[in-house]
Parts: C-alpha cells; sequence; structure tokens
C-alpha cells in the first residue's frame, strides 16, 4: 500500500495561487490535485493512497480551520500543512495544537514548502502502516 | 409725479422742504419693507431764477445722500446750458454723464476717482487675501483628506498586504516551476511557458494592487477629469477585497449600465468608496444570524444625466437620532474614529457638485447614496 504514488491536495480559492503550486509541484514530480473551496474537496472522492493537505486559511465557505476540524471530526485524519498569506501567530497557534504539520506565510520558500510536504506524507505513511 | 408739483409745490422752490420730503418718503419705502428708493428727477421745469437754489439743493442733496439706501439719477438738457451751469452741475453729483457725437462719456470729480481707486485697491487686497486663505485652506482640507485617506488604509493594511502577497507567492511558486522545467534533462518548454505566462499575469495583478495604493498615498493636488463611475468602483474594490473576504462579506456589484461619464477626482471618489466599505465592514462584523452582505449598485440618474451609486449593507444600521448627524466632523459612534470619514466623504461629494446622504436598509443594515451630476 506504502508503493502506492501520493498525493497532495490544494485547497486554496485563489485561482492563480492554486495554479501556481499545482505547477510547482508537477514541476518535482509530485501528483497534485487542486481545489477551489473545502466543500469541493469534501465532495471528492479519496483513494486509498498516501496523501496530505497544502490548505489555505482564508477559504470563503469553511476556512482552512474549521475544515481541518470538521475531517478530524468525521474520522478522516490526513496531515495538513496550512498556508496564509499573512502571519497569524494565534490562527498558527490553533492549526499546530489542532494537529497541522506546518504552518507557512506566503510567500514560502520552495524548500519550505516541500519540506512540509515530505514530513505530512511520512506522516501520513507512518498512520496507514499502523492501521 | 410731476416734477413742478414736487419741486414747486406752493409755487416756489423751497430747498428745506423738498430735501426733507425726500427724507420721508425713503422712510415710508423702508418702512414698507424696501430696500431702498430710486430716484429719476427730470430738471426740464428749471427756470433760471431757481437755478441758484437748486444748485444748492443739489449740492446739500449730494452729501446728505451718501450713505443712505438711494439711487438719484438727474437729467439736465445740455443745449441751453452754458459753461457754468455744467460745472455747477459735475460739481453737485458724484458723476456725471453726458452723450457728445453719439458716445457716452463719463465726467468724474477727482475727488470721486481717487476714492474709486482707493476702493479698486482695497478690493484688490481683499480678494487677494481671500484668494491666499481660500488656497491655504483648500491645502489644508487636502492635506485632511489624504490623512483620512491613510487612516482607512492603515486600517485596510492587513487585508491590502493579503492582496500583495498572494499574487508575489503564486510569482514565486511559477518562476520555480519554470526553471525546473528548464533545468530538466528534458526541458519541458510548454509547462515552462505556461508557468512564465502567470508570472506576468501576477506581476501585474500585485501592479495593480500598487498603483491603486500608490494613487491613494501620494500627496497630489485634487485633479478633476472624466471618470467612469464603475472603473472607480473596480479600483476601490480591489483595495477592500481583501478586507471583505477577512470578514466573510459578500460582495456584489450591480452596474446598470451605460452610466454617463462624470467630472471628478478619481481618487477622491474612491475615498469615499473606500470610507463607506470600511464603515459597513465595521456595520457588519457583530452580525452572525445572517448573510453578510455588500451591494453596490451604479445607475444613470435619468432625468438629471447622472449617477447614483448605493452602497448597502446588511448590518445593524444607524439608530433614527444618530443618521443626522453622521455627515457632521468630529461625530463618531466608534470608540476608535476620528468621526471625519463622513464629513470628508460629505465635503467631497458636495465638490463634487452632487448629495450623499443615508437611509435604512430593508429589512436591516444601512444604505448609502451617492448621487453626482453628469457631464453636461
Amino acid at each position: 500500500m506504502n508503493d502506492a504514488v501520493p498525493t497532495v491536495f490544494v485547497v486554496d480559492d485563489d485561482e492563480s495561487m492554486r495554479n501556481a503550486l499545482r505547477r510547482l509541484l508537477s514541476s518535482v514530480g509530485i501528483a497534485v490535485e487542486v481545489f477551489p473551496t473545502a466543500r469541493a474537496f469534501l465532495a471528492s472522492p479519496r483513494r486509498d493512497a498516501p496523501a496530505c493537505l497544502l490548505l489555505d486559511v482564508r477559504l470563503p465557505d469553511l476556512n482552512g480551520l474549521e475544515l481541518q476540524k470538521h475531517l478530524a471530526q468525521a474520522g478522516a485524519p490526513i496531515p495538513i500543512v496550512f498556508l496564509t498569506g499573512h502571519g497569524d501567530i494565534p490562527m498558527s497557534v490553533r492549526a499546530m495544537k489542532a494537529g497541522a504539520v506546518e504552518f507557512l506565510t506566503k510567500p514560502f520558500r520552495e524548500h519550505d514548502l516541500l519540506e512540509a510536504i515530505r514530513q505530512a506524507l511520512d506522516t501520513d505513511r507512518a498512520a496507514r502502516a499502523a492501521r | 409725479m410731476a416734477c413742478e408739483e414736487c419741486y414747486l409745490s406752493g409755487g416756489e422752490f423751497d430747498l428745506d422742504r423738498v430735501s426733507s420730503e425726500w427724507g420721508a418718503r425713503l422712510e415710508r419705502a423702508l418702512s414698507a419693507g424696501y430696500d431702498g428708493i430710486r430716484v429719476t428727477g427730470s430738471t426740464g421745469w428749471l427756470q433760471t431764477r431757481e437755478w441758484r437754489d437748486f444748485w444748492k439743493y443739489e449740492a446739500t442733496l449730494n452729501e446728505t445722500i451718501v450713505g443712505q439706501p438711494m439711487t438719484v439719477l438727474c437729467t439736465y438738457p445740455l443745449v441751453g446750458s452754458g459753461g457754468c451751469d455744467i460745472l455747477d452741475v459735475t460739481h453737485t453729483h458724484q458723476s456725471a454723464i453726458t452723450k457728445r457725437g453719439g458716445i457716452w462719456e463719463v465726467i468724474e470729480t477727482a475727488a470721486l476717482k481717487d476714492a474709486k481707486e482707493e476702493i479698486r485697491k482695497l478690493n484688490e487686497e481683499l480678494e487677494q487675501r481671500v484668494a491666499d486663505r481660500t488656497n491655504e485652506l483648500r491645502v489644508a482640507q487636502a492635506e485632511l483628506a489624504r490623512v483620512e485617506r491613510l487612516t482607512t488604509l492603515g486600517e485596510f493594511a492587513a487585508s491590502i498586504t493579503h492582496e500583495i502577497v498572494q499574487p508575489v507567492a503564486a510569482m514565486i511558486a511559477n518562476g520555480t516551476a519554470c526553471l525546473h522545467w528548464l533545468e530538466n534533462s528534458q526541458p519541458n518548454l510548454v509547462a515552462a511557458r505556461e508557468a512564465a505566462l502567470s508570472v506576468v499575469r501576477d506581476g501585474n495583478r500585485a501592479d495593480e494592487v500598487f498603483r491603486g495604493l500608490r494613487a491613494l498615498v501620494q500627496k497630489a493636488e485634487p485633479r478633476v477629469a472624466r471618470v467612469d463611475i464603475d472603473t472607480v468602483v473596480e479600483e476601490a474594490l480591489v483595495l477592500a477585497r481583501g478586507e471583505f473576504l477577512q470578514h466573510e462579506i459578500v460582495v456584489r456589484t450591480e452596474i446598470e449600465g451605460p452610466l454617463p461619464p462624470v467630472m471628478g477626482d478619481r481618487i477622491q471618489l474612491q475615498q469615499v468608496l473606500l470610507n463607506l466599505f470600511k464603515n459597513a465592514v465595521q456595520a457588519m462584523s457583530g452580525v452572525e444570524d445572517r448573510r453578510r452582505e455588500l451591494v453596490i449598485h451604479c445607475g444613470a440618474r435619468t432625468p438629471y444625466d447622472g449617477v447614483l451609486i448605493t452602497v448597502t449593507d446588511s448590518g445593524t444600521g444607524i439608530e433614527p437620532g444618530v443618521r443626522e448627524h453622521i455627515f457632521e466632523s468630529m461625530f463618531t459612534t466608534k470608540s476608535d474614529g476620528m468621526g471625519m470619514g463622513l464629513a470628508i466623504s460629505r465635503s467631497i461629494i458636495t465638490a463634487h457638485g452632487g448629495r450623499i446622504w443615508a437611509a435604512p436598509a430593508e429589512p436591516f443594515g444601512s444604505v448609502f447614496h451617492i448621487a453626482l451630476p453628469g457631464i453636461s
């Protein structure tokens, strides 16, 4: 199962940011799926493969923190790397306490993003192996 | 009335009697609510024997009517008047007008000329002083308006930062992806090109925000030009978009076009909108039980040939007793406000020949109206 191709899900309401993340991750050989809203992500079918979520904090329908809570309550754990347009410290603290892998401020460095994704996917692989 | 009746009542010209009669007429006119009297007298009745008395009368009257709400036009026949008569007339009147060769000429005494020159100088000085003060006031108002703009932008700072950070982050990510595609052992030029195009697009997007900011911040004289209101609304929304997003406010823009252009200062009009947006965000910040919604409607004002902009929020609304005062300076219901925003907005709209007012929205919230005249 751990050999399945890992996927990074991106939820960002900003179209150009969403596409930029898709391009960046594709260019380093990571499979990406992008969604404009939290609800669109929730409505998408999930495969049985390692995955992580790149999540914008500010979203129009369900915000990032609410989605994080929702996923935890629904018993569909997925490691989350938060992205935010401005360094909101209280929000990052809440996100990290709720189990986020990383909280990155835009614009982020490629290295930091890839490192956070690697860590998130490792977390997911470990969690899957333990199940 | 007939001249003879006025001047020669009792058969004789009596200087004191005629003078006091004018006084009585003036009194009557003033007590009847008139601003003063205008007298047009013909001297066709004059005979040589009355000339000396009449001359004295004219001289006296000339002195006494100074400062009175009374204008007197006396006519003398030029034909038959001797040189001395003409001198007498010019001496006993503030000025004389005569027609010679079909052209009217004004004859003034030296004293009157001096007085007029004095008045002209005083007027000039006064006008200069008024112009100086007006200019100082205008500069002060422009500076105050700029400070208010900066204050508003300060409150929007976090969300404006977001509007700049977002495209910058996308540019960095796209640029990095572009490099990866190019540096690949088998370069993917199609993907690299797509990423590079996005960098340009996002660069333009960030630039749009920068331009909007720079225009609002710079110390510029108000500049009146032909403006399209829908563009002004769009530009203001670029700066406020983040603020609305952060406060989970849904924004709807309705342009009932085509809109006639208006004459105005683009920056000042944007400032008014930003101010209304800021107030709307605050009015809706406590709203939890309904949609937080802002509707901007622009339409032509028929038959006035102008534009009517309405900004409607679903906030807490304005108390009726408060509504009459919101446009007054230093009036505020907020703990952190200067109370200048709406006062400055009103002075801006008034300077544009327009009107701004507030009304309750149905079923809740407020609606601000801005009516601007068209170019014609």
